[in-house]
């Protein structure tokens, strides 16, 4: 398939238009840094203000090259990492991550709507709560049991 | 001082022997409503403009003062008194209100998430963009998202022994 099909094709596919704060899809990857931080809440802003000494340099460097590899019309291998605290940004678009949460790395697909959250967001850490029977420390009456 | 001053008002117009000019005395006159529908809403026609007019989902009582002066209309008057002029008046101020120089730090719906607009919304949309926003995060299976999904605290208390009583 050449690259012009492939584009046309998802082109076709996305129902749905995607804008972020007014701006769509294409215009937004090509926003510099200061344009974004202009967009974004607070949070993400003073992060990015605070941080462009760029600890995570690394992390995008690699999403390029995976994005490079990647034949055309197929996701993009995915690359792990620990940056919890990552904000994502429209670059980040279409790679999968694979995001720590302190055991396993949870492959997660970055989707337009995700920008300007924290990786860490996508990846729980915690197993959610299924109550059970209550163990033996929960009923008060019981608080003494002889041998 | 507000207060005082209505009194007498109040006592000038009885004693003068229901001749009354002032129109705050028409209370039972044949244009009084006693509800109004604005902006799909119903509104006491007995209570006073401003706080007639908080009934509206999304309007407080400072956005409803603002908007009343926008709209020049006599604070004082009771909403049931307001003519059908001047309360298209201030629907065409709530719905513009950038158009009538209310600041932009005043709204509630500031840089929209996928317009990127500044607007006041009311009424219905109210709850449709709260809807809007839940699903947004469910979609994209963020934390918060899924919090609310389960039904339990999204903005990070404790819930290990409050909360309780669920609805």
């Amino acid at each position: 398939m050449d690259a012009e099909k492939v584009a046309e094709l998802r082109k076709k596919r996305q129902f749905k238009k995607f804008t972020f704060r007014g701006i769509e899809l294409e215009q937004l990857l090509d926003l510099t840094n200061d344009e974004l931080m202009d967009l974004v809440t607070a949070r993400a802003r003073r992060r990015m203000s605070r941080g462009l000494k760029r600890k995570p340099m690394a992390l995008i460097k690699r999403l390029r090259q995976a994005k490079k590899e990647a034949p055309p019309g197929e996701k993009p291998r995915g690359i792990k990492t620990h940056l919890r605290n990552m904000v994502i940004v429209p670059e980040m678009i279409g790679s999968i991550i694979g995001i720590y949460n302190g055991k396993m790395f949870c492959g997660v697909e970055m989707k337009p709507e995700m920008i300007g959250m924290y990786l860490g967001e996508f990846a729980i850490t915690y197993k959610p709560v299924r109550h059970g029977r209550p163990g033996v420390s929960a009923a008060h009456q019981t608080r003494f049991i002889p041998l | 001082m507000e207060r005082i001053h209505q009194q007498h008002y109040f006592l000038d117009s009885v004693q003068s022997n229901r001749i009354s000019t002032m129109s705050s005395s028409l209370m039972q006159g044949p244009e009084f409503q006693h509800i109004l529908r604005i902006l799909n809403t119903n509104v006491e026609g007995k209570r006073n403009v401003v706080f007639a007019l908080t009934k509206i989902n999304g309007l407080g009582r400072r956005f409803t003062d603002l908007i009343c002066k926008k709209a020049e209309i006599d604070v004082n008057k009771r909403a049931g008194e307001l003519t059908a002029d001047e309360i298209e008046k201030v629907v065409a101020v709530i719905q513009n209100p950038r158009q009538f120089k209310i600041p932009l730090w005043f709204l509630n719906r500031q840089k929209d998430y996928k317009t990127g607009k500044y607007s006041q919304i009311f009424a219905q949309s109210i709850a449709a963009k709260l809807r809007d926003d839940i699903e947004r995060m469910k979609k994209i299976r963020a934390h918060r998202g899924l919090r609310h999904w389960w039904g339990i605290r999204v903005r990070g208390q404790h819930t290990c022994s409050t909360g309780r009583r669920k609805h």
